[in-house]
């Protein structure tokens, strides 16, 4: 197994994001009885992700998306796609405020990496309570240090096979014993066990190209580019 | 007769009906697909006894029309699977003998609200595999490699002439010398019989 292909964050500054779950839906038209019938085939969806305008402003920001352009290698490499739901996580109130990351955290005799740089810690703490099958849509979860969920956030889960892969809350309901029960979309990629960590703060799914030209950058003045990206989940095993 | 049970035939008259065609190749090692994303575990049914894992093939792919015997004549379908990957049309193309003759069943899985799925599939279609073909096509865009597999029904044979109908020519084949077809000529379209005869 490789290395996988991170989306870098630096990239993260898109104009518009749009993380859609794709269906495909075959439908009669209408009948005589005022019904519209569907037919939806897909077995839960999958996940897209457009990126629009992206302000690569400086020379470091367009030589970085010139080279994950080059990594993406036009769709066949699998690229580890974010969802930073910076406001819509269930961050954890502190003195008011959501506490939304602890910064670096150095070492014990805090001093950094020689980089400057510190470990990071995820924020919000939550879990599995049990296990849950393959294509389970109900999972019972624990948040131990974060707020209630509403429906609408997103997490992801690492598997033993397709590793990160991003569910979408719809349903929460709070059984009062420090658990709560959700429901998710799409249908769980893998099994996973009792105390699987579920990736609140930086959710995130392996995704490919949607198209080979995808990452396409015209330069303004040979200096800047607005790019636009469109990412598919796949399958494919970093 | 196919069994859907009852929950199946509730779903099935829903007026919004979640579903899956499902295809499966008796070749070594097993084709197990289904038209949904990642993997779907099924229960057991006649073709797995314990279960099977059904890998998913994306959204976009679409399976042939089946249709059923008529008139004696056999059907065939084509299974087409576009945007493969180079490495399996390489071995699709060396080892063609593969699937020929298998036992390729085509069917269906329903699933309730919380796309569990309900039963275990149902199989609307069993036919044979004949040898799998493949093929590319350039796109504006991009080139796109397909992979077919062509499938007879059980009654599919190429050296037989058809013998379906109730005519003389075709019963005298059948059972030589019996009569019982030979005035079925006078029953024919645009045979006009007189009647009342006075």
């Amino acid at each position: 197994m490789t290395t996988p292909v991170f989306f870098p964050k630096v990239l993260c500054r898109e104009r518009t994001l749009e993380w859609t779950l794709g269906a495909k839906t075959i439908s009669s038209g209408q009948t005589g009885l005022d019904a519209l019938p569907l037919a939806r085939t897909d077995g839960g969806g999958l996940w897209s992700a457009a990126l629009s305008s992206v302000a690569l402003t400086t020379a470091d920001l367009v030589r970085c998306w010139r080279a994950l352009d080059m990594l993406a290698d036009a769709g066949a490499q699998p690229i580890v796609m974010p969802n930073i739901d910076r406001v819509f996580a269930p961050w954890p109130i502190v003195n008011g405020k959501p506490l939304r990351s602890y910064g670096d955290v150095h070492h014990s005799d805090t001093s950094p990496f020689s980089d400057g740089s510190g470990y990071y810690q995820p924020v919000i703490a939550a879990k599995l309570t049990t296990a849950a099958a393959l294509r389970a849509t109900t999972l019972t979860i624990a948040i131990s240090y974060g707020s209630a969920l509403r429906g609408g956030e997103h997490f992801s889960i690492e598997g033993p096979i397709y590793s990160f892969r991003m569910y979408r809350v719809r349903t929460a309901v709070d059984n009062g014993d420090g658990t709560a029960t959700i429901t998710i979309r799409p249908p769980l990629r893998e099994a996973a066990t009792a105390n699987t960590v579920l990736d609140f703060d930086r959710p995130k799914c392996v995704m490919r190209l949607a198209q080979s030209d995808a990452m396409r950058l015209g330069l303004e003045l040979r200096r800047y580019g607005t790019p636009n990206a469109a990412f598919v989940e796949t399958f494919d095993i970093p | 007769m196919i069994d859907f049970g009852a929950q199946g035939l509730a779903a099935l008259q829903a007026d919004n009906v979640r579903m899956s065609p499902m295809l499966r190749i008796d070749s070594d090692p097993v084709i197990r697909l289904w038209t949904g994303t990642g993997d779907l575990a099924t229960s057991a049914d006649a073709y797995d006894p314990a279960g099977a894992t059904y890998n998913g093939l994306g959204i976009i792919v679409d399976l042939p029309e089946l249709s059923q015997l008529i008139n004696g004549v056999a059907d065939r379908a084509t299974l087409t699977l576009s945007g493969i990957s180079e490495k399996a049309m390489a071995a699709a193309s060396a080892n063609p003998t593969g699937v020929k003759n298998k036992e390729c069943a085509i069917g269906i899985a329903l699933f309730d609200k919380d796309w569990q799925i309900i039963k275990a599939p149902i199989w609307l279609f069993l036919g044979i595999c004949d040898f799998p073909s493949v093929g590319q096509q350039p796109s504006d865009t991009a080139l796109i490699r397909s992979m077919s597999v062509s499938v007879g029904t059980l009654f599919t044979g190429r050296r037989r002439p058809l013998s379906s109908y109730w005519t003389d020519a075709d019963q005298q084949a059948r059972s030589p010398g019996d009569r019982f077809c030979e005035r079925s000529i006078l029953l024919s379209q645009l045979a006009t019989k007189t009647w009342p005869r006075f």
